[in-house]
C-alpha cells in the first residue's frame, strides 16, 4: 500500500476483521481462518494486530470476544467474528452491526438455567414462574448470577416471569448458589459437566438460546468503501464456500460401460446416491480404446460407503473419494440476504 | 434485509458515515422534540382539563419523573417490569421513569397520611415512560392527565369518577369514543362461588379476555393449568421424577409424606438451598405431586368465568345476563346490585348515550384492581385512549399499614389530540 492509500483510508488497512483473542473462541477463530483458506499470521502472541497473507490488504485485530460486537457496531471494524451469544447480549437495539453468517458450525454452546439438585420440587421453567411468585408473596426475591443479563432478562419477561433480582457475574458463577450470593444461575455450557459437578440441573425450557461462532459486519463501514466491500465479499465467499463443501466427500470412479447415457441411468437409479444434481459422466481415453466412462459425484459424508457400493454395483473400479474444499452457489448467500444483487457486479 | 433497508435505519447518508465520529446523534424511538404551535395547542387542552377537574376540587400534585423501581413493580405484581425505563444509578440504587401516576399518587399519600384528610382528590398531568418492544406505537414517552380520589369506598365516589372520566373527551370536543366497564368484584364472587385457592384465581382472572371464546377455550385453560401445577392429584400431569416420588409416597398422609420426602431431601443433598429451607422445598414439592385444587373446581372456575367473560352489550342487557350467570352459581349478588346502582345514577345525556358498554372480558392486566375497571377506546386508535377503576389494595401493597380505598383515571392526553381533540 502506498502512502497516499494510506492516507485515504485513515491510516488503517482497507478491511478490518476484528477476532477473538482469548478462550477457545481463539484457537477455534484461528483454525476456522486457516481452513477457509484465510491462515492469519500475527507476527507474535503479544500483538493484536495480525494479517491474513492470501488476502492482501485485510488487516486483523484481536479483541476480548465479548468487545467483538462493540467494535463492529462502533466502526473499529468492518467485519468480525465471535459467538452468536455474544452478539445477541451485547448489540445495541439499533445496531449497526449485522448477521452476515449465522452458523459457522464452531464454538457451540447453551445458555441455560440451572437450579440446586437439591431443589427436587423444580424441574421446570413453570416450576421456577411459579417459585418466582412464592418468593415475592414471602417479600424475597429469587437472586439469579448471569453475565448476560439482557439475553436472560427478555427471555423471563416473555415467559412472564418477572420477580427476580439479576446478580452480575463473570467467571466460575456455578459456585454462586453454594456461595450463597445467588439461588440460581443462567450460564454457558457446552457440555454439562461443569454444572453437574456442581450439583446442580437444567430445567425443561430452560434453554434460553443454543449458540456458536458467526460472522457480524457493519454495512454502513462497507456502503461507503468500494476497497472494503470487495475484500469482505472474497472473505465471505471463502467461508460460505468452505461451510458448504464441509459436509461433502468428492467420489470419482471409472466404468466400463457402452455409453455415458448407460453410466447415468445406472448411477440416477439411486437419487441420493447421485451427487447434487445427478453424476458427470467423461469418456475416459485410453491405449486399449475400451469404452470406459469416469462418473463423478458430491456425496455427502454419512452417505461415503453405500455410495461407493452403489457405485461397485454399477460396475465402478478405482473409486476415490476426496475432501472437498469449497463448493460456490450461483450467488453468495450472505451477500444476497444483506446486500441484494446491487454488489453482484461490483467485483 | 437489503442494504439500502440498512442504510435508511441508520439515517445517514452513506458518503458521511466513513467513521463513527461523523455520525449525527439522532432522537431515541419513541420520544419527540415539540415546536411551538402544537406545543401551545398541547398546553391550552391540558389547561382546560385541569379547569375542568379543578372544578370537582381535585388539586394538582406534581410527582418526581424519577422514582425506586420497587414502586412499580409491587403495584403491578411485576407485570410492568418489561415496560418500565429502568436503570441503576450512581449510587448503586435502582430507579425507574414512571410508567404511569397511580403509585406515586398513593407513594405520596402514604407518606403524608398523618397531615391528608379523607377523601383526598388529585389531578395530575406529565410525562409517562413506557418501553414496549411488543407494540412500537405505543412505546417511549407520552403525556398522561388523569385524577385520583382517594378515601371513599361509597357508590357516589364511583360514579364521580366514571362521570369526570366521561368528562374529558366531551371537554376537548372528541366524538366518537366508547367507554367499556366492568367489574372484578362480580368475578371474585362468581369465583368464591367455587371455593379456588388464590394462585387458580389469578390465572383465571388473568384470561378473562381469552375466556371471552366461552366454553371452548376451557379445555385449552384446563391443559394449562395443569401444566403449572394448579391442579395435581390423579388428573395431574407429571414428568417422571415426580411420578416416581408420588409413587414414594402413596398411601401416606400429609405429615407422612412430608417426613418422607425431607429424609430423601436431606440424603440427597441439602447444603444447597439458597434462601429456601428443606421445609420450604418439600411443602411445595408435595403441593406440587398432590396438587392443590382439584381438577373439577378448576374446571368449574373456567367454566363459570367464561360464561362471565361472554357477556358484552348495553348496561340493562348485560347486568341481567351477569345477574342470572351469578343466581346459577348460587353466588352472592351483591357486586352486580352495587353496579346497577352505579350505572343508575349515572347521567344518561347525548355525552353519555349509547357510549358505554359491560365487557366482563376486561381486566386491564393490572394486579391491584379490584371493583369497577374501565377502558376508553376509539375506532381510530389502536390501543386505549384512557382508563381506570377501583384500587382499594394498592396501599397495602406499597406497605400502608390499612387497606385505603381508592380510584382514579387517566388519558393518554397526545392519542387525544392525534384524534382531533380541540
Amino acid at each position: 500500500m502506498t502512502e497516499q492509500e494510506q492516507h485515504q483510508n485513515n491510516g488503517h488497512g482497507p478491511l478490518r476483521v476484528v477476532l477473538p483473542s482469548d478462550g477457545e473462541l481463539y484457537d477455534s477463530t484461528l483454525s476456522f481462518m486457516r481452513s477457509c483458506g484465510l491462515t492469519v499470521s500475527r507476527p507474535n502472541a503479544r500483538r493484536y494486530a495480525g494479517s491474513v497473507p492470501s488476502i492482501p490488504g485485510v488487516q486483523v485485530l484481536f479483541q476480548r470476544s465479548g468487545d467483538v460486537t462493540h467494535k463492529v457496531e462502533e466502526g473499529s471494524a468492518e467485519l468480525g467474528v465471535t459467538g452468536l451469544d455474544r452478539v445477541l447480549e451485547y448489540r445495541n437495539d439499533e445496531s449497526r452491526a449485522a448477521v452476515l453468517i449465522e452458523d459457522l458450525r464452531y464454538g457451540r454452546c447453551e445458555f441455560v438455567m440451572a437450579v440446586p439438585n437439591s431443589w427436587m420440587d423444580v424441574t421446570s421453567l413453570s416450576d421456577l414462574a411459579d417459585l418466582a411468585l412464592e418468593f415475592r408473596q414471602e417479600g424475597k426475591q429469587l437472586r439469579i448470577a448471569t453475565k448476560y443479563p439482557r439475553l436472560l432478562r427478555s427471555y423471563l419477561y416473555e415467559r412472564g416471569i418477572n420477580y427476580f433480582t439479576l446478580v452480575p457475574a463473570s467467571g466460575a458463577m456455578e459456585a454462586a448458589p453454594a456461595a450463597g450470593y445467588a439461588d440460581l444461575i443462567a450460564d454457558l455450557t457446552a457440555t454439562g459437566v461443569t454444572l453437574r459437578e456442581n450439583q446442580l440441573k437444567t430445567l425443561d425450557e430452560g434453554t434460553i438460546l443454543t449458540s456458536q461462532a458467526c460472522l457480524i459486519a457493519n454495512p454502513v463501514l462497507l456502503a461507503a468503501s468500494q476497497k472494503a466491500l470487495s475484500l469482505a465479499r472474497s472473505i465471505v465467499e471463502l467461508m460460505e464456500g468452505h461451510l458448504r463443501a464441509e459436509p461433502y466427500y468428492r467420489v470419482t470412479a471409472n466404468v466400463r460401460v457402452s455409453s455415458a447415457e448407460e453410466v447415468s441411468s445406472t448411477v440416477l437409479a439411486r437419487p441420493d446416491l447421485a451427487g447434487l444434481r445427478g453424476p458427470t459422466v467423461a469418456r475416459v481415453y485410453n491405449i486399449e480404446e475400451q469404452d470406459w466412462f469416469s462418473v463423478s459425484l458430491l456425496i455427502k459424508k454419512g452417505k461415503l460407503l453405500e455410495a461407493v457400493d452403489h457405485l461397485r454395483d454399477c460396475g465402478a473400479i478405482d473409486v476415490a473419494a476426496s475432501q472437498l474444499s469449497y463448493l460456490f452457489n450461483g450467488r453468495s448467500e450472505a451477500y444476497n440476504t444483506l446486500f441484494g444483487d446491487e454488489t453482484a457486479t461490483n467485483n | 434485509m437489503t442494504f439500502s433497508q440498512l442504510i435508511d435505519m441508520n439515517r445517514q447518508p452513506a458518503q458521511s458515515t466513513n467513521t463513527v465520529s461523523r455520525l449525527t446523534v439522532s432522537r431515541i424511538r419513541g420520544m419527540h422534540d415539540q415546536a411551538e404551535d402544537s406545543l401551545r395547542h398541547k398546553l391550552d387542552l391540558q389547561d382546560r382539563v385541569c379547569q375542568l377537574l379543578g372544578g370537582h376540587d381535585y388539586r394538582l400534585l406534581e410527582t418526581p419523573v424519577l422514582e425506586p423501581t420497587e414502586l412499580f413493580l409491587r403495584k403491578s405484581g411485576g407485570e410492568l417490569a418489561s415496560q418500565l425505563y429502568s436503570f441503576t444509578d450512581a449510587g448503586s440504587n435502582a430507579v425507574s421513569l414512571r410508567p404511569e401516576f397511580t403509585s406515586p399518587i398513593m407513594r405520596h399519600y402514604l407518606e403524608n397520611a398523618a397531615s391528608i384528610s379523607l377523601p383526598a382528590r388529585w389531578q395530575y398531568c406529565g410525562p409517562v415512560f413506557r418501553f414496549d418492544v411488543s407494540h412500537p406505537e405505543a412505546s417511549g414517552q407520552f403525556t398522561q392527565v388523569g385524577g385520583e380520589l382517594i378515601g371513599s369506598s361509597q357508590i357516589a365516589a364511583d360514579v364521580e369518577l366514571l362521570n369526570l372520566a366521561m368528562a374529558v373527551p366531551a371537554e376537548l370536543g372528541l366524538d366518537g369514543w366508547s367507554l367499556r366497564l366492568a367489574d372484578l368484584d362480580i368475578l371474585n364472587s362468581l369465583l368464591d362461588s367455587v371455593g379456588i385457592s388464590e394462585r387458580a384465581r389469578s390465572f383465571i382472572i388473568q384470561n378473562m379476555p381469552l375466556l371471552r371464546e366461552g366454553h371452548s377455550a376451557v379445555p385449552k385453560f384446563l391443559e394449562e393449568g395443569r401444566h403449572l401445577h394448579l391442579v395435581g392429584g390423579v388428573n395431574g400431569s407429571l414428568d417422571q421424577e415426580d411420578a416416581a416420588l408420588r409413587q414414594a409416597i402413596d398411601g401416606l398422609n400429609d405429615a407422612q409424606a412430608r417426613s418422607v420426602l425431607l429424609g430423601l431431601l436431606q440424603w440427597n443433598s441439602a447444603d444447597q438451598l439458597g434462601q429456601r429451607t428443606p421445609e420450604d422445598v418439600v411443602k411445595r414439592l408435595l403441593s406440587k405431586i398432590r396438587g392443590t385444587d382439584n381438577e373439577d373446581k378448576l374446571r368449574q372456575g373456567l367454566e363459570l368465568a367464561s360464561d362471565l367473560a361472554v357477556i358484552n352489550g348495553e348496561p340493562p342487557l348485560a347486568l341481567e345476563a351477569v345477574k342470572k350467570t351469578l343466581a346459577a352459581a348460587g353466588a352472592n349478588q351483591d357486586a352486580a346490585d352495587r353496579l346497577s346502582k352505579i350505572i343508575g345514577l349515572m347521567p344518561n345525556g347525548p355525552n353519555a348515550k349509547g357510549r358505554i358498554t359491560l365487557d366482563f372480558g376486561l381486566v386491564r392486566g393490572l394486579a391491584y384492581y379490584n371493583g369497577v375497571i374501565f377502558e376508553v377506546s376509539h375506532p381510530d386508535w389502536p390501543g386505549n385512549l384512557g382508563g381506570g377503576g377501583r384500587y382499594d389494595t394498592l396501599s397495602r401493597a406499597l406497605g400502608g399499614v390499612n387497606a385505603v380505598p381508592a380510584l382514579g383515571f387517566a388519558y393518554n392526553l397526545d392519542a387525544l389530540i392525534a384524534l382531533g381533540a380541540s
